[in-house]
């Protein structure tokens, strides 16, 4: 009886925690018109692709998404590029290694109003304002996803058994063979997965993408800016290819997230 | 020593530039007098002191992050005890539960908004008992402090709920199965043996959950506007963007910023070597 | 790893390609307005042979946009559309127009507006007008008020249902101006006789505005209008547009001329202006799409489709019977004071309206202390 009583219970927050997802859908594939009305349909009327139509035809969707897409993989570059020799070097000094912990927790924690203005300041006089390619912004989303790229980039590499490097390094080979054929390999699917984080974290971003970014504008400004003025059958259209990448990624990852890969993290 | 330690560099060199340069300069812009480039000033400061709407930000900014997490961390909780336990088609109920935190923040709060809203989703099902449609995120109403406050709990709970989930997973069986044993019955064992195994990651968490929502930003800005529910964030951004002070943003900034640092110390002190 | 490697190859190809025969302007306009105005662009494309990218942005965001590119020295936006209260501070990122370029399109173009776009050279050109009126609920008034005494009246007979935009901000100014001139007041002193007088009715209207009042700006004091809660207040066309949109307007909510003060009828112009960044990667192009829309063709149809008011004088706003409050106040538009220190007289009226309207403060010793502090202090 109480089996089913949780059960229950575990259903109805569940479905309740679907909800949005399942009426951004609704909202993306049904006429505008069906969402302004009143009193609001829960249930798809007409299906139709008018609005993701609409919306290419108004704002410039498709190099959003492709500027999206495009600062999310230059971030997973730069801040892996940043972080996996940062863990490799405080692997063997505990001094770096707290040193690291405590300025990357400063990184985490300061907001990011406090440095977008600085920062704009910064990339006005750089050129990298507002630029086309978002570069600007792949800066400002390195420093955001630092933290949590490292500290997973840093447990998939402590994970690495010494004893597999010290048997190759016996062998004879040299540090750098050692790190390309034994230690990164072996900690590949921990930096998969900071890829991936990264990736997330920089295709969701908004308060930079904001501040940052003014004509060249990746996804999310671009939905606040539906979403502001009123108009859910066209914000949804966005919000359904922000969706895409996003769903999937955690979904790919959601069995690393149970299993503790954020459990080195200050996650 | 020193060879391993080159390799730490570019990091270092990042940090510095994007953010050791940022926030002095953030500072300095804080200081400084608008008009007329005197500095030190506390021009700045003197004109969020003069500004309602200041206030307001910090006021909220101070009441939200306690409810936030509260609301979290509880639910964050429940969820936990609910879905870790051999149910049917658990794999499917926590994956669903962690939709409103896999959804982009933005796509979440332009869902919450639509759902909130006068012609909204929440007041027509409300109409269909008679009951007369709320303005629930009309700004200077309690209703939208408190939907800030519930959307934003909404959207971070799976966070506590997985940290959580991993926790009770790495529970000891012994001591459960000594707890059962004993003839505890289930809300004696969660109150003497699962909660106090669980304080360190309960404790994690609020910390963490407490300084992420010391930031927050987007919530009530998508939600209601900066001057709806206005906190420090969505200030200095009104400040920067329709007013165009550099100055009053910079020190809002600060002001966030102290206040950031402030509540980090805890998790600064907790740093051990690894 | 490879995939990776891929994307980013991509990335900076299409980064890359200099896309040199798209021109980018931005501009304030409303989700709803963009698929009219994006078609009318469409046409000039089809002539010209270039593609323009529209981006609507807020104008505070223009605004900082042009003045990083201007610091940077080369930028990425073409054409601009700024509010008229931002000119002044914009002036020195935008390029002044060429006189010899624009060949007889100023004459066709209402002179008080170009005026005010000719700061240090003409930099602005309008690109739509606006200036207040009054919106009322038919619903719950026979008639909207004509004069003072009536609008007293309504004011009395309906408690709490005035609203004014009362937000410490520029639209604040946009509502008291229009009482201080129809008094004869000059606008650009505190203490004459019209602003005595428009100060007065302030405090006789202060005990039955709307609470909220104290906070309204555009988008929450028309949101207020259209629950219900308010029966009467003063905004911009383009909330008549979202009305119309709603199936408010012009059942429900109908807009009418401000009413009458001692000295007759006043409003206060507002609208956008567009220029072209100093850093314009494609100025002539840009030139071209302003000479197109500014012509008389184009301006009928933005007119006719998005109910906006041109600045060209041969072209008569539409028809729509929700902006007939509007367009019967044409002749009473007045520009705000074109004064260096305008920011300064803003706040001062700003004041003074929120001591008598929120803090019960008598009319002259508000005035007194709002002029004080604009004469003596800092700016």
């Amino acid at each position: 009886m109480r089996r089913v009583f949780l059960l229950g219970a575990a259903v109805a927050v569940a479905l309740f925690d679907v909800m949005p997802l399942f009426l951004v859908l609704k909202q993306a594939f049904t006429p505008e018109r069906e969402s302004l009305a009143w009193p609001p349909a829960w249930l798809p009327g007409r299906v139709t692709l008018a609005n993701f139509r609409s919306a290419a035809a108004v704002v410039d969707l498709l190099p959003a998404l492709g500027r999206s897409a495009g600062v999310a993989a230059f971030t997973v570059v730069v801040t892996l590029a940043l972080a996996v020799p940062a863990a490799l070097a405080t692997r063997r000094s505990a001094r770096a290694d707290r040193a690291l912990d405590g300025v990357l927790v400063l990184v985490r924690v300061l907001p990011s109003i406090a440095l977008a203005v600085p920062l704009a300041v910064l990339f006005v006089h750089a050129g990298l304002y507002n630029h086309p390619a978002g570069l600007g912004l792949v800066a400002a989303h390195a420093l955001v996803t630092l933290p949590l790229g490292y500290l997973v980039a840093r447990g998939g590499i402590r994970a690495v058994p010494r004893d597999v490097e010290d048997a190759a390094r016996l062998d004879g080979a040299s540090a750098a063979r050692v790190l390309r054929h034994v230690t990164l390999p072996l900690a590949r699917p921990a930096l998969g997965a900071a890829a991936l984080l990264v990736f997330l974290v920089s295709w969701d971003e908004f308060a930079y993408a904001l501040l940052l970014q003014v004509t060249n504008r990746p996804l999310p400004p671009l939905l606040y800016y539906f979403t502001a003025f009123g108009h859910p059958g066209l914000a949804s259209a966005v919000a359904a290819l922000m969706l895409v990448p996003a769903l999937v990624i955690v979904l790919v990852l959601e069995p690393s997230l149970r299993g503790g890969v954020l459990s080195g993290s200050a996650r | 020593m020193t060879r391993p330690g080159l390799a730490a560099l570019p990091l270092a060199a990042w940090l510095l530039v994007f953010l050791a340069w940022p926030a002095v300069y953030a500072v300095r812009l804080a200081f400084t007098d608008p008009a007329g480039g005197a500095f030190p000033s506390l021009e700045p400061f003197r004109a969020l002191a003069g500004d309602p709407l200041f206030w307001r930000a910090f006021a909220n900014n101070a009441l939200l992050p306690p409810l936030v997490v509260a609301l979290e961390v509880v639910g964050g909780l429940a969820l936990a005890l609910l879905l870790a336990g051999r149910l049917p088609a658990r794999r499917w109920l926590r994956t669903a539960v962690l939709v409103p935190f896999a959804l982009p923040e933005v796509v979440f709060l332009a869902i919450a908004r639509h759902l909130l809203a006068p012609r909204g989703y929440l007041n027509g099902v409300l109409a269909g008992f008679g009951v007369e449609p709320t303005p629930w995120l009309a700004p200077g109403h309690a209703t939208a402090f408190a939907a800030v406050v519930l959307v934003d709990a909404w959207h971070t709970t799976p966070i506590v709920f997985l940290m959580l989930l991993s926790a009770l997973a790495a529970l000891p069986r012994e001591v459960e199965q000594a707890a059962r044993l004993d003839g505890a019955g289930d809300v004696r064992r969660f109150a003497y043996v699962t909660l106090p195994l669980l304080a360190p990651t309960l404790a994690a968490a609020i910390l963490l959950r407490g300084l992420d929502a010391l930031r927050i930003f987007a919530t009530p800005l998508v939600l209601t506007g900066v001057e709806g529910v206005p906190v420090l964030s969505s200030y200095a951004y009104h400040q920067w963007s329709d007013q165009g002070s550099d100055g009053a943003a910079a020190a809002a900034g600060v002001v966030l910023a102290v206040l950031c640092v402030l509540a980090a110390i805890p998790l600064l002190a907790r740093r051990s070597p690894a | 790893m490879t995939a990776v490697r891929a994307l980013l190859v991509a990335t900076l190809l299409a980064a890359a390609c200099g896309r040199s025969d798209r021109i980018t302007v931005a501009l304030a306009v409303l989700p709803s307005e963009l698929p009219a105005y994006r078609a009318v662009v469409s046409e000039w494309e089809r002539t010209s042979g270039r593609r323009v990218v529209l981006v609507p942005q807020g104008y505070g965001d223009i605004r900082r946009a042009i003045a990083a590119e201007a610091a940077a020295g080369r930028g990425t936006i073409d054409l601009v559309e700024l509010d008229v209260y931002s000119l002044a501070t914009a002036a020195a990122a935008v390029r002044p127009f060429d006189p010899a370029a624009l060949a007889g399109l100023t004459d066709a173009l209402d002179p008080a507006a170009v005026r005010a776009g000719s700061i240090d050279g003409l930099r602005f050109l309008p690109h739509r007008l606006s200036w207040a009126a009054l919106v009322w609920d038919a619903t719950v008034l026979d008639r909207p008020p004509d004069t003072w005494s009536d609008l007293l009246a309504v004011a009395r007979a309906h408690p709490g249902r005035i609203g004014f935009k009362g937000a410490r901000y520029e639209g604040l100014t946009c509502d008291v101006l229009p009482f201080v001139w129809s008094a004869g007041g000059r606008g650009d002193v505190l203490d004459d006789a019209g602003a005595r007088a428009a100060f007065e009715l302030f405090a006789d209207l202060a005990p039955y505005l709307h609470p909220d009042s104290a906070t309204f700006k555009e988008p929450t004091i028309a949101e207020a209008m259209a629950r219900g809660e308010l029966i009467l207040h003063l905004n911009w066309p383009t909330v008549m547009t979202t009305y119309t949109a709603l199936g408010l307007a012009p059942g429900r909510l109908r807009s009418a001329p401000l009413p009458r003060g001692p000295a007759g009828r006043a409003t206060v112009l507002g609208g956008a202006y567009v220029a072209i960044p100093r850093n314009a990667p494609h100025p002539d192009a840009a030139l071209a799409l302003v000479r197109w829309v500014l012509g008389r063709g184009v301006q009928a149809r933005l007119a006719r489709e998005l109910g906006w008011f041109s600045p060209r004088t041969d072209v008569p706003p539409a028809s729509d019977p929700a902006l007939a409050g509007f367009v019967a106040m044409r002749g009473a538009v007045r520009p705000r004071p074109e004064r260096p220190d305008y920011a300064a007289l803003s706040r001062a009226w700003q004041d003074a309206f929120r001591d008598v309207a929120f803090h019960g403060a008598p009319p002259e010793a508000a005035l007194a202390a709002a002029g004080h502090g604009l004469r003596g202090g800092r700016p």
